[in-house]
């Protein structure tokens, strides 16, 4: 992780970093949220509307650290 | 002789071909409409030069209906919502310029206070919309630069009034129709549909004792009903016969709903009574029934141009006194109910019978009857609404201040919060619904906005285009249900084009716009769970809940004590309880059609809808309770059966209470046997009560009032192991467990 700010390029469009990790955070999620949906396992949290946004906050600081090394 | 006669057989099949390629039809000729709208409007904005041609453009497109009153009646509650809108984001500058956090906060709770109103009815839905919208434009697309604000403001305002301007008269040249002519056939089928409702619920009620086909029927008369309000507000504005009886025409549409819900409640007691002979009961039965269809088919003929052949005549149903008395005393409530039914039928009628009269010219004018007040009551839906929409405003703010080189910045959120503001006029749709029309609208876009607009030099080529992209999506995606893909494929599409006179093409526009609707589409995802659940099967439960909390509510106000409903506070409660029974059942049924198979698990669609229109049975009896209980009674007749009234009353409280909590709680045949027990133990001290009171105890209306009372809790209590009945056949573990 650099301290210096950056922006990521996607053809030539430059865009912040945390919008673009926001972004696939949130794809991650309705992913999982789908399986866990699809194979009732969702029953097993408590209150999964908050469990959606941490996951959202998870993914995003995960894609942040570990995909864009921001 | 064989070619001519074969010449012969030919002409029929050319002229068929002929007909068919020149004869438009009414969707070709709305299409052609709408893209001619949008051309001239593209038109006029080039050619004044103005900085956003895209807002008349746009308006063009939006407000093209079916019908030119309509257009103009949209058109309008646009611009008067641009003006409301704009000056609320005036003040809201002028106050809070120097403070982005108690602007926004102000701009938040205007705007939850304009989704709330734009819900609470159709007509007008779209000025409140609007008045939301102009607000944020006003106040966030000017990124707080009162400059910017005025100029902003003054080219929306004139692009809709443009937009308005040429729908108008595109709509008065090409294919010119009045709602005048639409809203007389609505009326017409509207009276045909209650004169068929009438005739089968005294046929086949009685004879078959059936009431499933006349849901159905309702159902397809409630369509229509609602197809008439919308012609009625439209040919106000287009016809100046029907603004000018617009009083006789409001009177009638009241009429008309009265006399769909009376039915519907008849229909339900009637079916109660479906083991009785009412003819034996009622002595003028046949007579009455004669009389009211008669009036329908009077309405019928004045609506057809023809004066009526006899007027109204006044016919009061009456009991046949020796042969109900060999009745049980809840069949003699029942009947007494039934009976209050067809006076209210018989009255409606002749009103209705007076108004088609005035609106056509037979005669003189009906008296007005005084509009009743509808008291202020809050309804908890269009509140929630309108935190969903506070809370998606706030989401995308914080965005744009703590995220920075979002996209179009303060724009962006302005977007976003003017989508979340129409969403709620279909918040049952679910979000991932959104994402398709979307992703297909950028595509339809990009193509031409990179390859082909580049390669135009004139008006008339971009003319050419616009006309036939407008065409091509008006005419393809024309039903109702396709109305989101419509809206999508137009807007995108003029966004991203985003044409100008001097035109500039640029991938960052297109880039552009597709992240903000990406940005657009996680927001909404967000708040479609937090603050409160949107999904479907959370909103069906926690509507299911409120519904038996409401009657658990209503039923507690029954209560026979000196000071009931005497404060202001119990006054609202009570009617905070009766709007929430008699509106939950209609949204229950709304919502009920968009739970996912996967949270329904074994239970049919159908029985959804069955178990809503149980409820709605459910709701009319309550609401046929909380009325008979507010007739004077017999202090004797109550002083004997207080007990038992009470032990009715608090056993129902309880068990609403439980099925507020777990709507599979009781089980039907037991619910039967202790609701069937109750009620025979109050027949009997009725029976007692009779027996022992001295002449002139009681007078004959009170005796009324008390049998009217007794009918309606037999009908509660029916209605509620209907419900139970229903509620078994539902999958209650699986809709209730947790989801995402």
């Amino acid at each position: 992780m650099s301290g210096v700010p950056h922006e990521i390029s996607i053809g030539g469009v430059y865009m912040p970093p945390l919008l673009v990790a926001g972004l696939l955070a949130l794809i991650a999620t309705v992913v999982t949220t789908h399986l866990l949906n699809r194979y009732r396992l969702s029953r097993y949290f408590y209150k999964p509307a908050l469990v959606f946004i941490a996951l959202v906050t998870i993914y995003t600081i995960v894609i942040e650290t570990f995909i864009l090394r921001i | 002789m064989i070619a001519t006669g074969g010449r012969k057989h030919q002409m029929p099949a050319e002229s068929a071909l002929n007909e068919s390629i020149f004869v438009l039809s009414a969707h070709a000729k709305h299409a052609i409409r709408a893209a001619v709208a949008v051309v001239i409007a593209y038109g006029i904005a080039l050619y004044m030069d103005w900085g956003n041609p895209v807002w008349s453009g746009y308006t063009a497109a939006s407000i093209t209906l079916d019908i030119t009153g309509q257009s103009i009646q949209k058109g309008l509650n646009r611009i008067s919502g641009a003006i409301c809108g704009s000056l609320v984001g005036f003040v809201l500058l002028a106050f809070f310029i120097q403070d982005r956090w108690l602007f926004f906060t102000f701009l938040s709770i205007y705007l939850a206070i304009s989704v709330y109103l734009s819900m609470g009815t159709e007509k007008y839905n779209y000025f409140w919309q609007q008045a939301g919208f102009f607000a944020v434009v006003v106040g966030l697309s000017t990124a707080f630069t009162p400059n910017n604000a005025f100029g902003i403001a003054v080219e929306r305002v004139q692009g809709a009034s443009t937009g308005l301007l040429v729908v108008s008269i595109v709509g008065l040249v090409l294919w010119p129709s009045s709602s005048r002519g639409s809203l007389m056939e609505s009326l017409r089928q509207l009276v045909s549909g209650l004169q068929k409702l009438f005739q089968k619920e005294t046929a086949e009620i009685q004879v078959l004792g059936d009431t499933g086909g006349l849901q159905e029927f309702g159902t397809q008369l409630v369509s229509l009903q609602t197809r008439f309000n919308s012609l009625l507000d439209a040919a106000e504005v287009d016809s100046w016969e029907v603004d000018e009886m617009r009083h006789a025409w409001r009177r009638c549409q009241a009429q008309i709903a009265d006399l769909i819900n009376t039915m519907e409640q008849c229909s339900q007691d009637f079916y109660t009574l479906r083991d009785l002979d009412l003819e034996e009961f009622v002595a003028n039965l046949t007579e009455f029934n004669e009389e009211i269809d008669a009036r329908f088919t009077q309405v019928a003929r004045m609506l057809a141009g023809d004066a009526p052949e006899k007027d109204p005549l006044p016919i009061t149903p009456r009991l046949d006194g020796p042969a109900v008395n060999t009745l049980p005393h809840f069949d003699r409530a029942a009947l007494t109910v039934a009976l209050e039914y067809l006076e209210h039928l018989e009255k409606v009628t002749g009103a209705l019978f007076a108004s088609v009269r005035e609106i056509m010219d037979f005669g003189a004018a009906a008296s007005a009857p005084p509009r009743a007040k509808t008291p202020f009551i809050v309804d908890r839906d269009r509140l929630e609404q309108a935190l969903r929409v506070t809370a998606s405003a706030w989401l995308a703010f914080l965005v744009i201040i703590y995220v920075p080189g979002v996209p179009g910045e303060l724009g962006a959120a302005a977007l976003i919060t003017r989508i979340v503001v129409a969403d709620t006029k279909f918040a049952w749709i679910p979000i991932p619904s959104f994402i398709f029309p979307i992703v297909v609208s950028l595509l339809f876009a990009f193509p031409i906005y990179v390859f082909l607009m580049p390669m135009m030099s004139s008006f008339v080529e971009l003319a050419l285009l616009l006309f036939a992209v407008v065409f091509l999506v008006h005419y393809h995606f024309r039903e109702p249900k396709q109305m989101l893909m419509r809206v999508m494929l137009v807007f995108l599409f003029l966004s991203v084009a985003d044409i100008k006179n001097v035109q500039e093409y640029d991938f960052m526009q297109f880039a552009n716009t597709g992240l903000k609707w990406s940005l657009l589409i996680v927001l909404l995802t967000m708040t479609e769970y937090f603050p409160v659940s949107q999904q479907p099967d959370h909103v069906f439960l926690r509507m299911l809940g409120r519904f038996f909390r409401g009657c658990e509510g209503l039923t507690a106000s029954l209560e026979w004590a000196p000071d009931r409903g005497s404060s202001l506070r119990s006054r609202w409660k009570k009617r905070f309880h009766a709007h929430e029974v008699s509106t939950l059942p209609g949204k229950l049924a709304t919502w009920g059609r968009y739970i996912q198979p996967s949270a329904r698990g074994g239970t049919k669609p159908e029985q959804l809808q069955s178990l809503a229109t149980s409820l709605q049975t459910l709701a009319f009896r309550a609401e046929e309770l909380t009325r008979a209980r507010s007739f004077q009674q017999s202090p004797i007749l109550v002083g004997h059966l207080l007990d038992d009234m009470r032990r009715w009353r608090i056993s129902l409280q309880e068990i609403f209470a439980r099925l507020a909590e777990q709507p599979q709680a009781e089980e039907a045949a037991a619910l039967q046997t202790r609701l069937s027990a109750l009620l025979a133990r109050l027949e009997t001290r009725i029976k007692d009560t009779l027996d022992e009171a001295e002449p002139g105890e009681y007078s004959a209306a009170e005796s009324k009032n008390m049998y009217r009372l007794l009918g309606a809790q037999r009908g509660l209590s029916e209605a509620l192991v209907d419900f139970v009945n229903h509620a078994q056949g539902i999958d209650w573990s699986r809709l209730a467990e947790e989801r995402f």
